[in-house]
């Protein structure tokens, strides 16, 4: 009635105009939010908005589009050998980042997710692995588009991707493969000691049985469902050098269903223990990357999400079937992603959309 | 900027020349969508930080992480927009250690009280201070609403940012003044 007394119907008038009850709780109504008004209260901002857009133009160019997008896993990301990193990255979160457990021999299979939360800094400076030994791949994923979520878990072998649950409004997806890839890591101890040398570093001491030793990882297959965006604009865009705004042309989903199989390692000799004495003893690596690596609960069996500070981090969401979930989401409570492992695969469901919305989602697959 | 007039009868086609699908320039999306929301996505900034040069700053990084993530003509862009504007000014304000001295500094340029007269600037100073402070002190959601609604967005636009129905918006705005009122009697008294 305070703010909006047009939508105030009659009758109510009518009943406030005797009730001194309500006259009462009026009166106090607006007296806290005239006190509002006056706490709130800011000196005007005038805008010049041509000049601020002017200003914007050469960010929204310069800037990488959001980090889910498709045309990342395009065959043109995939040619320009750019699958080196992401690889590299896979066997950072597998192997490196993972103090694996005992068993790191025969076998690294995650069965359930925790996130480590680091900060910008000790993120952008942890080492490349390439200074530590050859990353090479052996086989390189492939991504296709499907016409149908059969034909996606037809191609892939993995579950087909059902949700029972969506939010309203959304379109109708588009589904998209990610066939096995595969690549190595050989760790040289004459690498390590060369980009010890170059950050003024001393040589660590290693293990003997470090240098030559082989991580072999497997990640995918990989299906995905994707609502809203253009996935045949998003893989072309992959191809040629456009900027992001294509006339607003949209190529960002509003939401992603993912399912990819558990990455999958294997070492040829070192050992758990070898491994995080390699990486503790690391130029580059910082006390609460050490910190975080060391603090994984069941490190055989969990993947490790690394999430930066300031990022929005659920702990242990449950799913109604008791599998332990992770959400993490971005500084503005707008989007944010649910992750998962169930029988042996990956599940991932991100969009912009709130936590409780995401994990019906995630309930209903 | 050269506008054209469109005339009202269509040209005839130049012999040879098929005539272009849409004779109308269509305006950039994100354009229209900057120069519609932009002086509102500043205001709610504006109204956490007290700040109109910062608060250019948080709009220009909300509309870029906009841009980034979702189509211009997306149905939901305003109230994204002004959602984003409310969390990305609350995390500025309290990653903020120098807030009171940029703000008299501030009101000193702005304020339109004598010059002579540093006391009630120091004053309102002290009390814009206060009311930051209590801000940080309410939950994202209670402070948002409270942002939204004191920036001039109607019911259904702090709905739509909130995501929560129009109905619900007056009894949360309720108690959001509540406890901003609370949080401001506790400020003052220590």
């Amino acid at each position: 009635m305070y703010d909006e007394p047009l939508a105030v119907p009659e009758t109510a008038r009518g009943h406030y105009a005797t009730c001194a009850a309500c006259q009462g709780r009026f009166t106090g109504i607006a007296e806290d939010a005239r006190q509002m008004t006056a706490a709130l209260a800011v000196p005007t901002a005038t805008v010049d908005a041509a000049a601020a857009l002017r200003a914007l133009r050469p960010r929204l160019r310069a800037r990488p589009r959001f980090v889910l997008r498709l045309p990342s896993l395009s065959g043109r990301f995939l040619r320009r050998g750019a699958l080196v990193t992401g690889l590299a990255a896979v066997l950072v979160v597998t192997a490196i980042v993972t103090p694996l457990a005992q068993t790191i021999r025969n076998v690294f299979a995650p069965t359930q997710v925790q996130t480590i939360t680091l900060t910008q800094g000790s993120l952008a400076g942890f080492p490349d692995l390439s200074h530590w030994g050859t990353v090479t791949v052996t086989q390189q994923p492939e991504l296709k588009q499907a016409d149908s979520a059969a034909a996606a878990a037809g191609t892939t072998k993995l579950p087909v991707i059902k949700p029972g649950n969506l939010p309203s409004g959304l379109p109708g997806a588009q589904y998209a493969t990610l066939s096995q890839g595969a690549g190595s890591f050989t760790f040289s101890k004459q690498k390590a000691d060369a980009y010890a040398a170059s950050q003024g570093a001393r040589a660590p001491k290693l293990p003997g049985n470090l240098d030559g030793s082989r991580l072999d990882v497997t990640i995918g297959p990989a299906e995905a469902a994707i609502y809203g965006g253009d996935l045949s604009a998003a893989a072309q865009q992959g191809s040629k050098d456009e900027t992001p705004s294509q006339g607003g042309r949209e190529l960002v989903p509003q939401l992603a269903i993912g399912i990819a199989k558990a990455p999958h390692v294997t070492s040829t000799g070192a050992t758990v223990k070898d491994i995080e004495n390699a990486v503790a003893s690391q130029p580059g690596v910082s006390p609460e990357l050490k910190k975080a690596i060391l603090s994984i609960g069941d490190p055989s069996t969990t993947l490790p999400i690394p999430v930066v500070q300031g990022m929005t981090v659920s702990d242990n969401p449950t799913l109604k079937d008791g599998t332990k979930a992770a959400f993490v989401g971005d500084n503005s409570g707008t989007l944010g992603g649910v992750i998962f492992i169930r029988g042996g695969n990956v599940y991932v469901v991100a969009g912009a959309y709130s936590e409780k919305t995401l994990l019906d989602v995630a309930n209903s697959l | 900027m050269t506008v054209k007039a469109v005339p009202d009868l269509p040209e005839e086609p130049a012999p040879g020349i098929a005539p272009p699908q849409h004779r109308a320039v269509e305006r950039d999306p994100f354009e229209e969508l900057f120069m519609t929301e932009y002086g509102r996505v500043v205001a709610i900034a504006n109204r956490v930080l007290a700040d109109r040069s910062e608060a250019e700053d948080v709009a220009q990084e909300v509309f870029a992480d906009f841009h980034r993530r979702h189509r211009s003509d997306a149905s939901f862009a305003g109230a994204w927009l002004h959602q984003a504007a409310v969390h990305t000014s609350l995390n500025r304000l309290r990653g903020k250690r120098r807030r009171e001295k940029r703000e008299l500094a501030q009101m000193l340029a702005e304020r339109p009280a004598p010059p002579d007269d540093p006391a009630r600037l120091a004053e309102i100073a002290e009390e814009r201070r206060t009311v930051r402070i209590a801000l940080q002190r309410l939950r994202p959601k209670v402070a948002a609403v409270l942002v939204l609604r004191y920036s001039g967005l109607s019911y259904a636009e702090v709905g739509a940012a909130l995501k929560v129905g129009t109905g619900q918006v007056g009894t949360l705005l309720r108690r959001a003044e509540q406890a901003l009122k609370k949080e401001l009697e506790v400020g003052t008294s220590v």
